[in-house]
């Protein structure tokens, strides 16, 4: 008899182990694969993410779904406005429901954190808030600086624009350090902060900017030397309302008021500046006046009801509520009119 | 016989081998299977047991994967952080009532040293699986004095607002996101929250004064001075915030009442002297404010006139007013200074 012939096995036995072992495997392995393969909601908040960082800006928008997007200029959704400047921290799933994903990006020491709310359509799950907003409410700011992409943000009447951008990590103003001072204005974030649902994900444009405007001397040196200029200017004008300048001694029906005394006709017109006012940013980035300017009027006029010629002798003050600045392309501050300048010779 | 039998017992054996091992195999994915059995509570009552013991020792990631709605993230969810919970025991967590529709009542009893507390919370079942649908524990803190939130452990810092209309938007109410559990605000007295919706912000949560360290208080002076500097900068007869004001009708050095006055510029003589005092706040909530314990005194010069025709021009005497200062204290001991109070009107006439 052979030794331990029976250690030697049969073709059938050896076939039949092998296929054994195959069938244990096959049946571990989904357990395997769903305790650690990513669920499916995570994959694609991660591809979004991933898609966002190769500035794939079409890869990106095929995980976009359309219902839910904000009314919003769209004009910086474009690889050139992205920076790839971030890095994805974690992708994850917090609670039982499959459709609101948690992620959290991280640019040098800052971290932002967010939340997508994914949505099922035709069996493709597809991000609902995709984006997030900068709102620029203020009147201030007619133009924008994204990532050194510019732009004009039109503000109509006083309604609120909202810029949408892709989450990541964005500088503002990078080319006009006027404006931003000694340091970057950098925006990192992710829609879905607040609430984790379809909240308003929207920055204001003006909390960013306020520290930088109220804080910088440079700023205000150049506001009140705008304005000086623009007064100067103003001053040449022989008008009783000089055309688009924050003081006038014009009244209703033509009348003159010089702060004493009505006027029906008037000639020889002359404005000088006796002082010019000194204004600041205040923290709802409105002007606010710290040395109140005054402007002379002196000229010759027949006054209301009385014969003769008179002189007129009047102390007019600069109408600083009714100015706006509005911040320009380069950072340049100009000044205009919020509405038609009433009198302002007390 | 040699070459029949062993080769019958061959092949018996090689079967009963085979046998063996499929055995096993089969076996081998019981354990797999049961483990994940074990794991994955799968009742109403385990599902909350689980959560609360979750929530207890601190394991947040565990904890939200009980439950079935999305997880605030950001701001919103600053204090859903290990620090902000509190030590407290689990001691009973039972069925409360039968299931309504596709939600159950499960009754949850937490306590400490100081007493327990009960909540119900509803469990949503799907499929077998038991998820809570609302947690969430809503507060409603109140303005208070202190530049920060201060829940158990966490302290979260507040930025200096200055002005009213910024700080009662940011500020005066505070809503607040909590895991279930007990809570002590700025280190008071422990409130208990638990449920569902617990808490939905009706209750206000009061919160003491914040006591400011010796060197904290002695430097309010100077905090003071440097405000009352940048607040003279200002030629404007009410200049916005300043513990100064007049109104235009001045009576000035020398006897006469102006009616009007052009060109306000203001120059300190003497600095008010400031101390912190506790006072109450616009909504009754305790807040500190600034007293002066010394008027001060500042000039007023201007040109003025007394009937609207002819302007000379004058001086006049006037003092400091501390109502406008409310005192806030930062996270890191040191204060600060903000006009959150009434404005100053006049502190011209009258004047010593």
């Amino acid at each position: 008899m052979t030794p331990l012939a029976w250690a030697r096995p049969r073709r059938w036995s050896i076939l039949s182990e092998a296929v054994l072992t195959v069938a244990v495997a096959l049946a571990a392995w989904p357990i395997l694969a769903v305790a650690n393969g990513e669920p499916a909601p995570v994959e694609v908040v991660r591809d979004y993410l991933e898609a966002l960082r190769d500035r794939d800006v079409d890869r990106a928008e095929s995980l976009v779904a359309e219902a839910y997007a904000l009314e919003a200029d769209r004009s910086w959704l474009t690889a050139e406005a992205m920076s790839s400047d971030w890095e994805i921290e974690s992708v994850e799933l917090k609670s039982a429901t499959q459709t609101t994903v948690h992620a959290v990006i991280r640019s040098g020491d800052t971290r932002a954190e967010g939340a997508f709310v994914l949505e099922d359509s035709d069996d493709d799950l597809l991000i609902a808030n995709p984006y997030m907003y900068v709102s620029v409410t203020s009147p201030l700011f007619s133009s924008l600086e994204i990532n050194g992409v510019r732009g004009d943000v039109a503000a109509a009447d006083g309604a609120a624009v909202s810029v949408a951008l892709y989450p990541g990590s964005y500088s503002l103003f990078e080319s006009v350090p006027e404006l931003t001072g000694e340091d970057d204005l950098s925006l990192l974030a992710l829609p879905g902060s607040d609430l984790g649902a379809y909240s308003l994900d929207s920055f204001g444009l003006d909390s960013i900017m306020t520290d930088t405007l109220t804080g910088s001397d440079a700023i205000e040196a150049r506001l009140n030397e705008e304005l000086a200029a623009w007064l100067d200017t103003c001053a040449e004008s022989p008008d009783l309302a000089p055309a688009g300048c924050p003081f006038s001694a014009a009244y209703d029906y033509g009348i003159a008021y010089d702060g004493r005394t009505e006027f029906a006709s008037v000639s020889e017109l002359d404005w000088a500046v006796e002082t010019y006012p000194k204004v600041r940013f205040n923290r709802d980035l409105h002007l606010e006046v710290v040395e109140p300017g005054w402007i002379t009027l002196n000229g010759k006029g027949t006054a209301v009801f009385e014969d003769g010629e008179g002189t007129l002798d009047g102390r007019c003050s600069v109408d600083v509520e009714n100015i706006t600045p509005v911040i320009g392309e380069d950072g340049d501050l100009a000044l205009a009119l919020a509405a038609a300048q009433d009198n302002t010779c007390r | 016989m040699p070459s029949t039998e062993p080769r019958a017992s061959r092949t018996r054996r090689e079967g009963l081998r085979i046998g063996w091992i499929m055995l096993f195999s089969a076996l081998s994915l019981l354990p797999l299977t049961t483990w994940y059995q074990v794991r994955e509570p799968n009742t109403a009552v385990e599902v909350v047991t689980a959560f609360m013991e979750a929530v207890r020792d601190k394991d947040l990631e565990r904890a939200y994967s009980f439950i079935h709605d999305g997880v605030p993230a950001g701001s919103a969810a600053a204090f859903l952080h290990p620090d902000a919970i509190g030590e407290w025991d689990l001691l009973s967590v039972e069925q409360a009532g039968g299931p309504s529709g596709i939600e159950e009542s499960v009754s949850v009893i937490i306590g400490t040293d100081e007493g327990t507390a009960e909540g119900i919370f509803s469990v949503y079942e799907d499929d077998g699986e038991y998820t809570l649908s609302a947690p969430f524990q809503t507060v409603t803190v109140s303005a208070s004095s202190y530049l920060s939130l201060q829940v158990n452990d966490r302290s979260v810092p507040m930025p200096l607002e200055t002005s009213w209309q910024d700080w009662y938007a940011g500020q005066a109410n505070r809503t607040v996101l909590l895991l279930p559990g007990v809570y002590r605000f700025f280190g008071g007295d422990p409130v208990a929250l638990l449920g569902d919706n617990g808490g939905n912000g009706s209750e206000v949560i009061g919160t003491p004064l914040p006591e400011p360290a010796e060197d904290a208080a002695a430097s309010l002076q100077g905090v003071v001075e440097d405000y009352i500097d940048a607040c003279i900068e200002y030629r404007l007869a009410a200049p916005p915030g300043c513990p100064f004001a007049t109104d235009g009708m001045v009576d000035t050095a020398d006897r006469r009442r102006v009616e009007e006055i052009r060109d306000p510029v203001w120059t300190v003589e003497e600095y008010p002297v400031a101390t912190v005092v506790p006072g109450t706040g616009t909504y009754g909530e305790p807040v500190l404010l600034v007293e002066f314990t010394e008027p001060g005194r500042l000039t007023l010069q201007g040109t003025g006139s007394e009937d609207w025709g002819t302007w000379e021009p004058f001086t006049a005497a006037c003092r400091f007013d501390g109502g406008v200062l409310h005192v806030l204290a930062a996270p890191d001991g040191s204060i600060e200074v903000a006009p959150l109070g009434q404005p100053a009107t006049d502190t011209c006439r009258g004047t010593e």
